[in-house]
């Protein structure tokens, strides 16, 4: 009799894996790390729905799907308009020196490759300590293929004067898996803006599976932009884990446009005291769109203070995720969190599924949440339109003051005016 | 220490207040859970025999969902060794069984052991104008006010009697809102249970009284498998409690309840639970563990269920008592307290399920928690795609007494339908010091201030309670909070 073996959708990444391994070498300093994360990975497989934090997100028929992993074909950058940036640029998770622009980085700030710099120990001590391989199987599959990514090093007492760009840049003509990987060590009292972006050129469907890792030295700022503008055929993972030291303060601005599924997890671990977090989320999708997000923050130490506030709208068959948690340890007294989600939703088959979660072993703490669904307030629309605005007009008006709110609170005043023509496009 | 830690630290010590037990002669059967002790269980209850085909075909289900050890449900943000189902007696029915006319009749242990509960049923007759169903482990013993609910047609019955002499509303009602294969703990409920409550409102008719029964975990291992069937016909109205206390015991008591009820067009059912079972001691050994699935449904339009809880007890509670609101208009609502301390571990919240039109549904949810103890609150509100104009607002506080407990809130809103409005709001907090300040500097003392601001937080839940039942919650809540007050 023959034996049949069940082919787990695991096994194909694994078989990918094993070949990419023997095209790449497995030598280098972060083979170890690379062979523990797939062995993690194929030991827990994919997350299903019965998965608690996957509960409302089925990935299943994305990871179904056959990819390859490309080499990078000689292409275009766009960038983002208006935006005056130091720029670097990746093709397929590899690393362009000839689109990226990083001439006039002040001394002591650099961007490179993780691949040139794969020898320093700092390398070796950050990549892979703060995105935890073992929890998140998708974290895993990224450390396992890692081979190159972008480092970010800016060194005590650096205040950078204008954002670090990241552009991926996605090209291809067959079904794609792309997996950046990012690592931002800010030192002690410095200052860094980084905007991240995808760039999907062709119209081929693609999973990109990022993990960002960012340290957070004492008294040092960090500001984190991504900027996702999905298609129907994309979908993606991202995995932003963040170490925060003393006194640090760390900004996160998460704007997400459609995408077939995206599953955005934050992750922030405030280790230590006076602390400060602010999570900001704007998701708007339509058609058959799926957007999560799924944030997670730790305070571990007392007198820290988080503040989380994701706004959605979702329109014909979109569905919207928020699954917040906030999690205070024993004895991280005096902890302020804050925690809010509002949706709107416009037709009949928007759904949206918010969790917001508080999790407490500390007694002299304030947190709170929040979470509203609904539609556009009947008063306000009637205000309007008493005033001679159309309809049409006046939900717009609504919706984009309502998406207003989170736009806003990104630092970089040249990303405003893309977003909001981003949400103009949406609405339209 | 400072008098905080040491208020809870009293707590901590302070005895469960209703811990002894009654020496009744049981009958009782011995461990472990078979299809046999399934057929003795129905024997002993004269079961009909749909009644134990039912019990069978959920007995089967158990089974299956038992006999894999990982899959036994462990959702919850409680922490528990598994339990050993082939360890716990099934049955246990109080000696003397035949059914009693009079009060003169029952056994004067028994008599006593309400006397001691406080509620003698003489005078809860006489004075409270309440009919009791006095249900001790498995079998009721005493049911009274039956006549005069008859003169309306209502009937309240232990459910063994609603089995025999109106086996047709069982049979139709029974397992239609929580049906065994609804969960681990309904499916064993509906293979294994002995007994509980049945009660029928008829069309039009308002309940002259509040009913009320009380339960009672007596036999050493015996875990108790009530359930509770509720039907409220049209326009009819009635408000049903439930107050439980459990002498203190040694070794984990599981209880694992069943409540469904039924409320048809224009009927409102009002159920009121004061949970008081054994939490264990200091160290978290003993107490019970509570398992339960209370749900209720909406079925006609402008229909009402509301549930109120107090739960102090228990070493482990795991209950969420929900709504559905099929019904167009229907109502739901949901108010807890919960209060945990020394070891105790509470996951408890409701499911409000919105299926018709212009539904709406409150959740105030007050958590307190002391020493080492966890309490979440874990509620879903869901919006089907259908239910056009859906309202819900949920509240949920936590307070903590103490820096070596847990308060957790795990939400879960899910909207479907664009015209719903859904609002969650959620805090966590200790008790103020400006409030404890205020009332210190009015001569109150620092106990009485932390009682006061207890009682203050938990007012908005406490009023929603019957009066007499409002009155046995302070109390309960004050004997409670004594320790940690001093």
């Amino acid at each position: 009799m023959p034996i049949v073996m069940d082919h787990r959708v695991e096994d194909r990444f694994l078989a990918a894996y094993e070949r990419y391994q023997s095209m790449n070498g497995t030598s280098g300093p972060l083979s170890d790390l690379s062979q523990k994360a797939i062995e993690r990975f194929a030991e827990v497989g994919f997350p299903t729905r019965k998965n608690e934090s996957w509960k409302y997100t089925n990935i299943t028929p994305v990871i179904n799907r056959t990819y390859q992993i490309a080499d990078p074909e000689t292409t275009t950058v766009d960038g983002i308009e208006g935006l005056d940036a130091y720029r670097a640029v990746f093709v397929n998770g590899l690393f362009a020196p000839e689109h990226s622009i990083l001439d006039g980085l002040p001394s002591g700030a650099v961007v490179e490759s993780l691949h040139g710099a794969s020898e320093d120990d700092l390398i070796q001590t950050h990549v892979g300590t703060y995105a935890d391989y073992h929890q998140e199987p998708f974290t895993a599959l990224n450390t396992a293929f890692l081979k190159d990514g972008v480092v970010i090093r800016v060194s005590s007492g650096v205040k950078l004067d204008r954002p670090v760009h990241i552009i991926h840049v996605i090209t291809a003509d067959q079904p794609i898996l792309v997996q950046p990987r990012t690592l931002i060590h800010a030192g002690e009292g410095a200052s860094i803006q980084v905007v991240y972006s995808t760039e999907l050129k062709g119209s081929t469907s693609a999973l990109i599976n990022a993990v960002t890792e960012i340290h957070v030295s004492k008294e040092a700022q960090v500001e984190f932009s991504d900027l996702q503008i999905g298609t129907p055929t994309t979908s993606r993972v991202t995995n932003l884990s963040v170490y925060q030291q003393n006194q640090s303060k760390f900004q996160s601005d998460v704007f997400t446009f459609g995408g077939e599924i995206t599953r955005n997890n934050l992750s922030i671990h405030a280790d230590a005291e006076h602390c400060e977090s602010l999570l900001h989320g704007l998701f708007m999708a339509r058609e058959k769109s799926h957007i999560d997000n799924s944030t997670f923050v730790d305070h571990a130490k007392p007198n820290c203070m988080s503040s989380e506030y994701y706004k959605g709208i979702l329109d014909e068959d979109a569905v919207g995720v928020f699954h917040g948690q906030v999690l205070v340890r024993e004895d991280a007294q005096l902890i302020n969190a804050y925690q809010t989600n509002r949706s709107i939703l416009l037709t009949d088959t928007a759904r949206m599924f918010s969790k917001p979660a508080l999790e407490i072993y500390a007694d002299d703490v304030k947190c709170s949440h929040g979470a509203t669904t609904g539609q556009l307030d009947k008063e306000g629309l009637f205000y309007l339109r008493s005033r001679g605005i159309h309809e049409k007009d006046a939900r717009r008006l609504m919706l984009t003051s309502f998406a207003g709110d989170i736009i806003e609170k990104s630092p970089i005043q040249a990303l405003h005016e893309v977003i909001y023509g981003h949400v103009d496009r949406m609405l339209s | 220490m400072n008098t905080d830690t040491q208020y809870l630290h009293q707590v901590a010590e302070s005895d469960y207040e209703h811990g002894w037990s009654t020496e009744i002669d049981s009958d009782t059967i011995p461990k472990g859970l078979s299809e046999e002790v399934i057929r003795l269980i129905s024997a002993k209850k004269h079961d009909p025999d749909w009644m134990l085909e039912s019990r069978l075909r959920a007995f089967r289900h158990w089974e299956k969902l038992a006999s894999d050890t990982d899959k036994y449900p462990r959702w919850a943000h409680i922490q528990y060794p598994n339990i050993d189902f082939q360890d716990i007696s099934y049955y246990s029915a109080p000696g003397n069984k035949p059914r009693y006319d009079s009060l003169d009749e029952v056994d004067p242990e028994l008599i006593k052991t309400f006397e001691a509960l406080g509620i003698p049923l003489e005078e809860q007759k006489v004075l409270a104008g309440v009919a009791v169903d006095a249900v001790i482990d498995s079998v009721s013993v005493a049911t009274t006010f039956k006549e005069e609910l008859a003169k309306h047609g209502i009937i309240f019955c232990s459910f063994t009697e609603a089995i025999e002499n109106h086996g047709d509303l069982v049979r139709k009602y029974m397992g239609s809102v929580v049906p065994y294969t609804d969960n681990f703990y309904a499916a064993l409920n509906a293979a294994v249970f002995s007994d509980g409550s049945f009660c029928y409102i008829p069309a039009g008719v308002r309940c002259p009284m509040e009913l009320s029964t009380y339960f009672r975990i007596n036999e050493a291992g015996t875990g108790q498998f009530e359930r509770t069937l509720i039907v409220a016909e049209e326009g009819s109205y009635v408000s049903y409690l439930e107050g439980c206390t459990a002498p203190r015991r040694d070794e984990n008591q599981l209880h694992a309840a069943v409540v469904e009820i039924i409320a048809h067009k224009d009927a409102e059912v009002k159920y009121s639970t004061i949970q008081n079972w054994y939490p264990g001691n200091a160290e978290g050994k003993g107490g019970v563990y509570n398992f339960v699935t209370k749900r209720g449904i909406c079925e006609g339009a402008g229909s009402k269920i509301s549930w109120t809880q107090l739960e102090t007890g228990s070493a482990i509670t795991w209950k969420y008592p929900s709504v559905i609101l099929k019904g167009d208009h229907s109502v739901g609502e949901f108010y807890s307290v919960a209060f945990t301390k020394g070891r105790q571990q509470a996951d408890t919240g409701t499911k409000m399920l919105h299926l018709g039109r212009n539904t709406s549904s409150t959740i105030i949810s007050k958590g307190i928690s002391a020493d080492r103890s966890n309490n979440s609150y874990r509620g879903l509100v869901r919006i089907n795609k259908g239910a056009e104009n859906a309202r819900n607002f949920t509240q949920c506080d936590s307070m903590l007494l103490g820096d070596r407990c847990g308060a957790h809130t795990f939400p879960y809103l899910e909207i479907q339908n664009p015209t719903a409005q859904v609002e969650h709001e959620a805090t966590t907090s200790k008790v103020g010091e400006d409030q404890m300040f205020y009332c210190q500097q009015r001569g109150i003392s620092e106990q009485d201030a932390i009682k006061l601001l207890v009682s203050g937080f938990c007012q908005e839940i406490l009023t929603q309670l019957p009066m007499e039942f409002a009155v046995e919650a302070r109390k309960l809540l004050a004997i409670e909070l004594e320790g940690s007050v001093g």
